[in-house]
């Protein structure tokens, strides 16, 4: 048996690589040359970004807010004032953006950029979270608003102990839409707690824009909902509200301590309970074994995901999940429906 | 280790255009996807697909070659959760220093690895993303890019070994 040492194995990974990327033979493709759509359909809008699944805004009252969890006091740096009423919206009714991660609720909310006021309100929301990890997440909401493209971002980070957000993103109001960025850290708060305050920034740089937030109810990092109010011992947990082609963990959790199960006494499996997709699972590996499952997606038809945990020793099912799934979607709708791109043809 | 055309793109100015973007970075997009399914006939399909998902957002992305690059994992992920007809293998350059024969065998290896695990060490040893950069593209923590590579790179010594 021939010794090998570690250097050599990565040396002769890079070898194989680069001899196998030399030997690919590509030639020059142009845009347009071959077939290489997808049918647009421009009546429907593109349901995610990147990867990423996230939750749609669906509650609109203020009563929603009971379900957060929430603390009061504000701690550390924070450069939130609390205001007045801001003007005469308090009719207006609340807005709420909510993810697996993240929490954000309040009973007005306005972003001022380029002469104009935008509330995301009466219109097409995404809203979703980077799960990220430990001491990193975010708030990601997206929408279209008075012709324009209109985001709000917001950077958390945590040190275990607190979390806090590092950063705020809005969109300009321009057609070639561009950044206002509100940085520093704000809206410190101990971990499994809300921020609660009103906000009124402006940026930093001294760009035209503001960003007004009127009794906000805050909260990132927030533990599993599966934790909260617990009906079993065991819940299946899934960062992502929604999923799509990618890949995609499922973590079974002791409700008790809200940890992942460990060992290997459970089985996890992905079906697709309508709709069409493929999986193809492992582990998740993550050093000792855990109740943890990888899936690599394929969604071929919009439905729902079922993912089941079972005791290997019993065939018992501990534990359900239904996840929606949806194929990637064709692109949003433009100001000009009627168009159609001349390099993009139905597939046959 | 020559980094991906398309990461090297990052950093210059981007193309007037999006037909200027898929013919620079259209090589580096099918070498990308051959090797993380080490498969040639899927790469370039892969590889199309994945533009034709960066062209709707071509006006609001912000880094076209990265988006392009998660487009490609996110491909090759999918591709590896269909069922297949046998591999079609990649090609090896020939060099003098090894025989084609035992890079035949390697490349066996790697392909037989399951997906994550090769995926890692396509973008660390061929795309030269750091850790951070590998864990966004997969979906994972970065300490879960380390597991991969260190279980990668033990099952490959273990093949070698043999």
């Amino acid at each position: 048996m021939t010794t090998i040492h570690d250097d050599d194995v990565e040396a002769r990974v890079r070898e194989l690589f680069d001899r196998q990327a030399s030997a690919i033979e590509t030639g020059e493709r142009i845009w347009g040359d071959a077939p290489h759509a997808t049918v647009v359909n421009l009546a429907e809008h593109r349901s995610r970004k990147r990867w990423i699944g996230g939750g749609i805004a669906a509650f609109a009252t203020v009563g929603v807010a009971a379900a957060v969890m929430f603390a009061f006091g504000v701690n550390g740096p924070g450069t939130v004032k609390t205001e007045p009423p801001i003007g005469s919206r308090t009719n207006e009714p609340a807005v709420s953006f909510v993810t697996n991660q993240v929490s954000l609720t309040a009973d007005n909310f306005v972003i001022t950029a380029n002469g104009m006021q935008f509330t995301a309100r009466n219109v097409e929301l995404m809203v979703h979270s980077d799960p990220g990890g430990d001491d990193y997440q975010t708030l990601e909401v997206e929408w279209t608003e008075l012709g324009v493209e209109q985001r709000l971002y917001i950077y958390f980070a945590s040190d275990g102990n607190d979390w806090w957000a590092t950063e705020i993103r809005t969109r300009n109001g321009h057609a070639d839409a561009d950044w206002i960025e509100y940085l520093g850290s704000r809206f410190r708060t101990p971990v499994g707690s809300a921020f609660t305050g009103s906000v009124d920034l402006r940026p930093d740089d001294g760009r035209d824009g503001r960003l007004e937030i009127e009794n906000m109810r805050l909260m990132a990092f927030k533990p599993p909902a599966v934790c909260e109010n617990p009906t079993s011992r065991y819940a299946l947990f899934s960062p992502y509200s929604e999923i799509s082609s990618g890949g995609y963990t499922a973590e079974l959790l002791d409700t008790k301590t809200c940890k992942v199960v460990t060992g290997n006494a459970y089985d996890i499996t992905w079906t697709a309970k309508s709709g069409d997709a493929e999986f193809a699972t492992e582990p998740c590996d993550e050093g000792a074994p855990t109740a943890c499952s990888y899936a690599g997606v394929a969604v071929n038809k919009n439905g729902i995901a079922h993912i089941t945990a079972k005791a290997r020793a019993t065939g018992e099912v501990v534990a359900v999940l239904d996840v929606p799934m949806r194929d990637f979607g064709p692109p949003p709708v433009t100001d000009n429906p009627e168009v159609v791109d001349p390099n993009l043809v139905e597939v046959p | 280790m020559a980094a991906i055309e398309t990461k090297s793109t990052a950093a210059a100015s981007p193309p007037a255009d999006f037909a200027d973007f898929y013919r620079d970075a259209w090589p580096g997009a099918v070498r990308l996807a051959g090797l993380l399914t080490q498969d040639a006939r899927a790469a370039e399909d892969i590889a199309q697909d994945a533009f034709t998902r960066v062209y709707p957002k071509w006006d609001r992305v912000e880094n076209a070659p990265a988006y392009l690059w998660t487009a490609i994992v996110n491909g090759t992920r999918s591709w590896q959760a269909r069922k297949h007809t046998a591999r079609t293998k990649l090609p090896l350059v020939a060099s003098a220093a090894t025989t084609d024969f035992e890079f035949e065998m390697f490349g066996d290896l790697v392909a037989a690895l399951p997906y994550r695990q090769r995926a890692v060490l396509v973008l660390r040893y061929y795309a030269d993303m750091n850790e951070t950069e590998i864990a966004d593209a997969l979906g994972c923590r970065p300490g879960t890019v380390k597991s991969l590579a260190s279980r990668a790179l033990a099952s490959l010594k273990k093949g070698i070994e043999q």
